[in-house]
């Protein structure tokens, strides 16, 4: 997805159609939370931290499927986080009790294949190429 | 005399090895600043009242919601 992401942000949301929004899905186990945790407590520190911290672990994801608390403390600290915050946020139940609930809320919803796009309400299942995505951000737009 | 000069090879390499391994006890490389998908470009980010983040603009026509996980 990073290449395709890449593509739908500059095509489409620098131009102010999309707004594209991060849904965590816990899926693989626990570090599927701990990722997630990691992510949204950068994010707890601004919100563009979220999306720099989504990108590095993407960009790793062989790395974090093993990680321990170690690389995502580390990971922060190459992004430039304040490091305290992070950890007391990483270490803490809010954020992660936060995770819980909008899992549980995706999976009410039906949502069970990873990925799964919701572009203006129509979905798609999977990965697809970018051309796909903006077909259907075209059909969107009102 | 060139058996105690490939041990010493040997061993150089294996320090060289052991040097470059993290030791962050994760057995993992902690990821590097990649530049993020956005860098260059005027982008908005901000958090939903559900409190998923976003980035482009919150009025924005579609939003497109990516249901994935970090694995």
């Amino acid at each position: 997805m990073l290449g395709v992401e890449r593509d739908i942000v500059t095509n489409h949301v620098a131009t102010g159609e999309v707004k594209m929004v991060y849904w965590p899905m816990l899926d693989l186990g626990p570090n599927s939370t701990n990722a997630a945790a990691a992510a949204f407590c950068a994010g707890e520190q601004d919100p563009a931290h979220f999306w720099t911290y989504h990108h590095a672990l993407f960009e790793d994801q062989r790395s974090v499927y093993l990680a321990r608390r170690d690389y995502f403390v580390s990971t922060a600290a190459t992004l430039g986080l304040d490091t305290d915050k992070f950890e007391a946020c990483y270490d803490g139940d809010d954020v992660r009790a936060m995770l819980e609930q909008l899992d549980a809320t995706r999976r009410e919803a039906g949502i069970r294949q990873r990925p799964t796009f919701d572009v203006g309400g129509q979905i798609l299942l999977g990965s697809h190429p970018y051309e796909t995505f903006a077909e259907v951000i075209a059909d969107a737009m009102p | 005399m060139r058996v105690r000069l490939l041990l010493l090879l040997a061993l150089l390499a294996l320090a060289a090895c052991s040097a470059a391994e993290p030791d962050d006890g994760s057995g993992a490389t902690p990821a590097e600043g990649p530049a993020a998908p956005a860098a260059g470009l005027d982008i908005e980010y901000g958090r939903n009242d559900d409190g998923t983040f976003y980035q482009g603009a919150a009025g924005a026509p579609v939003t497109l919601i990516d249901y994935s996980d970090f694995l």
